[in-house]
């Protein structure tokens, strides 16, 4: 049974189209066959995380249009043949597609693929309502900061409000020593304030930029990002993972500061 | 041990299973007997009551709740039915929040006494048409307007608000914005198991939390119930005495 997952957040810059490149890979490497689709139109840079920029011919819009085969836009990835991309289009705006569009574009990408990730833009006006459509659930991405989570609150509203009550959450960007602190939100508080359920946390990880920067996510790599994006991942498959203890990093060095601190 | 009642705990306080083949003695002897084993496990709690599985009339629901009472340390705020008896939620919630919460409230009042009692009599009667229950998580961007008063069973979070001619119940925790007595009735209340609002508003007085430094977060294990109340021209909040029946 093929899912149609949107990856949204409301606030911009938490990390969705991260999330969406990451899923999309680690999903691939756990053998199901997967496309992205990146719906936001004019602001198009899922290719790029994905490193894959320099092979678009057709786009998103091109096949709502009807100029191209749906087939002639979808992109494979270089490293995971199960993964492919439909890039979204650089010179169009979010009122080229509409929402009964898109519908009918995620059955037919339904069909073909195990899950279709569709990397929502940020804001609530249409290219949310596009994105969300044709979506079965949703993952809401957040930081642990208040105004992300008031945006991702907003969201949530407005998904129920759509029919669409499968959501769940990704914490991304937690900074364990500044939780201790005090100084930022806890996972159980975002979940408190949200009240949905907690499908990952992923920590605060430079190799994120790194892995960005160079054009291939790092979902199943041996960083700490990489470990919880792939603990994700085997969850939307129907693995019972459990959500990773994340102050695991200390090493030999931070154990014996914290010894002498003492 | 039979199984004529069967205790569970929720977000907000116990919900009660019960038999509905087997005499109402034997549930209140068992539930005198279960309670009394997990004494120590129910703390000195405000609770939300829930009952399903059976009809109760209105005595039977008081013997209940003073058995409850009793034999733990927790005092019972407010009972409700199951989500599935709608229609019977709206007349239990009306006439148990009349008899336990505005009772006391009003009590603490002593001059009014004699009009609450008059109301009780008079305007109670249609109770179930004053208020608006609200059940679910009312989320950032959503309002909840009413003329009546309004009862939300869940959280309020922030950037939501809450809007009502005459009081305000919440049964989690208050975070958003809060408008009470729009009908111009300046004794309208806010009442919360757990009061941070960002701004109250009663009767057109506007009062707003102090700027705290950090983030607000839910308090689900808050023990005090908090009221928020005009008075001298002003927002108050202060902890609710729950001291009414005793």
């Amino acid at each position: 049974m093929s899912q149609v997952i949107v990856v949204t957040s409301g606030k911009g810059g938490v990390g969705k189209t991260t999330t969406s490149a990451n899923l999309g890979t680690g999903l691939a490497k756990l053998n199901k066959k997967v496309v992205l689709v990146d719906t936001d139109i004019g602001l198009r840079n899922l290719d790029v995380v994905l490193g894959l920029e320099n092979r678009i011919v057709y786009h998103l819009v091109d096949v709502i249009e009807g100029n191209c085969k749906i087939k002639q836009a979808l992109i494979k990835d270089k490293k995971n043949p199960n993964l492919y991309l439909l890039p979204s289009a650089q010179t169009r705006d979010k009122s080229a597609v509409s929402p009964a569009q898109m519908k009918q574009l995620t059955e037919i990408l339904r069909e073909e693929f195990d899950f279709v990730i569709l990397d929502c833009p940020a804001g609530i006006e249409q290219g949310f309502m596009n994105a969300i459509a044709g979506a079965d659930r949703a993952i809401i991405v957040t930081t642990p900061e208040v105004s992300a989570i008031r945006d991702a609150d907003r969201i949530i509203g407005l998904l129920e409000a759509n029919e669409i009550h499968d959501i769940s959450l990704i914490v991304n960007r937690i900074r364990m020593d500044m939780v201790k602190r005090g100084d930022m939100m806890s996972m159980d508080d975002v979940v408190d304030i949200l009240s949905i359920d907690l499908l990952g946390v992923v920590p605060d990880d430079e190799q994120v930029v790194i892995s960005t920067n160079q054009g291939e996510p790092l979902c199943g790599g041996d960083s700490l990002a990489g470990i919880a994006y792939m603990n994700i991942c085997k969850r939307l498959v129907g693995e019972e993972v459990p959500i990773m203890n994340l102050e695991q990093k200390n090493g030999v060095w931070s154990k014996l500061a914290q010894l002498f601190k003492k | 041990m039979t199984k004529n009642v069967v205790i569970k705990s929720n977000g907000h306080g116990i919900s009660l299973k019960l038999k509905d083949d087997c005499s109402f003695s034997d549930i209140i002897n068992e539930l005198k007997v279960k309670l009394s084993e997990a004494k120590s496990f129910f703390k000195d709690a405000h609770i939300v009551l829930e009952i399903q599985g059976r009809k109760l009339n209105d005595d039977e629901v008081d013997e209940i709740v003073s058995v409850i009472e009793k034999h733990s340390k927790m005092s019972v705020l407010c009972v409700v039915p199951h989500q599935d008896e709608l229609e019977e939620k709206f007349l239990g919630l009306s006439e148990l929040v009349q008899n336990k919460i505005f009772e006391n409230v009003q009590k603490e009042k002593k001059d009014q006494i004699n009009a609450s009692v008059q109301m009780e009599e008079n305007e109670f009667v249609n109770a179930p048409e004053q208020i608006q229950l609200f059940e679910g998580t009312l989320r950032s961007g959503q309002d909840f307007v009413t003329h009546k008063s309004a009862i939300i069973i869940g959280d309020v979070n922030p950037g939501a608000s809450v809007m009502a001619g005459e009081n305000v119940i919440v049964f989690g925790s208050l975070l958003g914005n809060v408008t009470a007595g729009n009908n111009g009735n300046s004794d309208s209340y806010v009442l919360a198991l757990d009061m941070n609002p960002g701004q109250v508003c009663i009767n057109g007085i506007y009062g707003r939390s102090a700027d705290e430094r950090g983030f607000r977060k839910k308090n689900k294990l808050k023990q005090e119930i908090q009221i928020a109340r005009l008075l001298n021209n002003g927002i108050t909040i202060e902890n609710f005495k729950n001291d009414g029946g005793k």
